[in-house]
């Protein structure tokens, strides 16, 4: 049994520990983003076209050393918002805070500091990883990023690999030769390269099979437990994100609806949609016949 | 979609029918389907010896993950195996028609009338150029010669039974226009547009999001009824699968590891790979603790080890499970092809 397994009284220690004396890790204050629709190019550059905002007002707090779940269907804005939160798109308006400061504001050292801090795992291994490189240098690279001295980066290797669950002869493979769960975990071994305090999973492990996700998921408990490190997994899959995060929002059409520790979201949901998301989730045999069609489609 | 008192497992015998027609033979009958992967004088087996029967108006699920060859069988029984795969070995017979005796022409007038099928994503499966009611027409009169006026009103009848709001305007709209959703209720229409007996869907609603998936699933289901058409579900997702399946077998390294009536598989599954699998499914339901997996990956394409594929995952395996290939266990309609079940 490893020390993860007793798990008693820590599943909603994202409610029981007193948050409000604590700082928050990243803040998302008011964010909003929008696009303009496709429309004539005059229409754009008037500043008449229509705009949708895929974020609409959304305000988050993420403690440090939580498991934080954000769940949502596609173009719910979730993939939107973790990318605002990473830095990798800027929000219309509203201010993202890593460790109480604007990263807006933020230059030199402390900028380097916030991009190193808060890193990002992909959905698509696939397309994440440069199929020419091999894994070796795809973490040499990210090590040296973080400022590794060259002579430090063998060793580093090695423990990034123990540390996701790989064997150190995959250091040598292409990434078309590998799982994809074990491309997944090169592409967390990437993150980890970079010693952040923050990890964004979008979608980690929806393109794998239901025999591997545990794997992942298991992995990022596993991190989170061992070194603190606080991880927002973004999933549309209720069930995954319940099991392991403390607290989870559902997010729809860009804005927050529901958020709680998962007992409350789960087993008392407030908010109509929720329920919507919680009722389509199927049930193997207690949901023979309970699949019933209200109206036609309209969109 | 019960009742299922119709059943005869794939690898089982037959049960007698009762009250859906003469129980008489199956619908589609497999064989020790072979399918290889390759060139020249180097092939893989993807598919290793299938066997699986569906019956009229029955729902028949199979289930795997990916590499299990579960989408290359349906795909062989439309004849539609990619570039590079080859049926090598196997019998299929459908309706009293040898399918690998059919030639080019034969397997035309098949395809799109009494066996439609619909894909994962409509998107490249449709047109993308033309609108889908022309695309639905051209089909019906492909397949029933009826004029173009008639076969848009047929078309605009079945975007109807799909459960497409305003189908009479829909029927002008490109693939593109539509949401997954509706792309995959037009598939639907498509694939039932002339009268079929069998619909394979393979894995329909894997691209959807849960609530859409619900609402394509439970109009597949009210489809089927009205129609009474048989239907192979192939899907990854158990909780799916038993929701909808009237019998389920489920495929590993090529092969069907086990194949039962939808209750007996899920409340009695004798494959431990089978119960492996459903502890692995994430449920909504108040536990915590690490998730189970199975431990290791499924054997690569060519590396298939000998005994059987799934012993070095097995947390049931022991010294002959890796030594030789189990025998199959059966119970009634229920078959495993497992040493430990056979014990």
């Amino acid at each position: 049994m490893s020390p993860l397994d007793d798990r008693s009284g820590e599943r909603h220690g994202g409610l029981d520990r007193p948050h409000q004396g604590a700082a928050p890790l990243l803040e998302l204050r008011d964010i909003r983003k929008e696009y303009a629709l496709r429309q004539g190019l005059l229409a754009r550059l008037t500043g008449r076209a229509e705009r949708v905002a895929a974020v609409d007002d959304v305000s988050l707090a993420i403690q440090p050393g939580e498991v934080f779940g954000l769940v949502g269907e596609s173009g719910c804005g979730k993939s939107t918002l973790s990318q605002i939160a990473v830095g990798l798109l800027a929000p219309s308006s509203g201010q993202v805070l890593y460790r109480g400061a604007d990263i807006a504001a933020l230059r030199g050292e402390a900028r380097q500091a916030y991009r190193r801090g808060v890193q990002m795992v992909f959905q698509d291994t696939h397309s994440s990883l440069n199929p020419r490189k091999r894994i070796r240098r795809a973490l040499a690279e990210a090590l040296a990023a973080s400022g590794q001295p060259r002579a430090a980066i063998p060793a580093k290797l090695l423990a990034l690999m123990d540390q996701v669950g790989l064997d150190a002869v995959m250091l040598d493979r292409l990434p078309h030769e590998l799982s994809g769960g074990q491309r997944q975990r090169v592409g967390i071994a990437r993150a980890l390269a970079m010693d952040p305090a923050l990890l964004v999973a979008d979608e980690p492990v929806s393109s794998l099979d239901v025999s591997l996700q545990g794997q992942i998921v298991n992995l990022l408990r596993e991190l989170n437990a061992r070194l603190g490190l606080t991880i927002v997994l973004v999933s549309h899959d209720l069930a995954v994100v319940a099991r392991i995060c403390q607290r989870i929002a559902v997010m729809q059409a860009g804005q927050i609806v529901e958020e709680g520790p998962p007992a409350r979201v789960l087993f008392a949901p407030e908010h109509p949609y929720t329920r919507t998301l919680i009722a389509a989730v199927p049930r193997g045999l207690a949901g023979r016949r309970s699949t019933r069609e209200v109206a036609p489609a309209e969109a | 979609m019960s009742p299922r008192d119709d059943l005869g497992v794939s690898d089982m015998a037959p049960i007698p029918v009762v009250g859906r027609g003469a129980p008489g033979k199956p619908l589609l009958e497999i064989e020790g389907l072979h399918i290889a992967f390759g060139a020249r004088d180097r092939w893989f087996e993807a598919v290793r010896g299938v066997d699986l029967r569906i019956h009229a108006g029955e729902v028949v699920g199979v289930v795997g993950e990916s590499g299990s060859g579960k989408s290359l069988t349906a795909l062989a029984i439309m004849r539609l195996l990619p570039r590079g795969a080859r049926i090598s070995s196997g019998r299929m017979r459908f309706a009293g028609t040898d399918l690998l005796a059919l030639d080019e022409r034969g397997m035309n007038r098949l395809r799109g009338s009494a066996m439609g099928m619909i894909f994962q994503d409509p998107l490249t499966a449709l047109n993308p150029a033309l609108p889908v009611g022309h695309q639905i027409a051209d089909s019906i009169r492909t397949h029933q010669g009826l004029g173009r006026a008639a076969a848009l009103a047929r078309a605009e009848a079945l975007l109807d039974l799909v459960g497409i709001a305003r189908p009479r305007e829909r029927l002008r709209a490109f693939p593109h226009e539509l949401s997954g959703g509706m792309r995959q209720r037009v598939m639907t229409a498509l694939a039932v547009a002339n009268d079929p007996r069998l619909l394979i869907a393979d894995e329909p609603t894997t691209a959807l999001d849960v609530t859409v998936q619900a609402q394509v699933m439970a109009m597949l289901d009210r489809i089927r009824r009205e129609l009474g058409i048989a239907v192979l579900f192939i899907s990854h997702n158990l909780e799916l699968v038993a929701e909808v399946c009237d019998r389920v077998a489920v495929m590993y390294a090529g092969r069907v590891v086990e194949g039962a009536v939808v209750e007996a598989l899920f409340e009695a599954p004798r494959h431990p790979y089978t119960r492996q699998l459903l502890r692995c499914i994430p449920r909504l339901n108040d536990e915590t603790g690490p998730m189970p997996t199975i431990p290791g990956l499924p054997p690569r394409l060519g590396a298939i080890p000998g005994g059987c594929p799934f012993a070095p995952r097995c947390d049931a395996a022991f010294a002959r499970c890796t030594a030789e290939a189990p025998d199959i266990w059966r119970r009634g309609d229920h078959m495993a092809r497992c040493w430990e079940a056979l014990r």
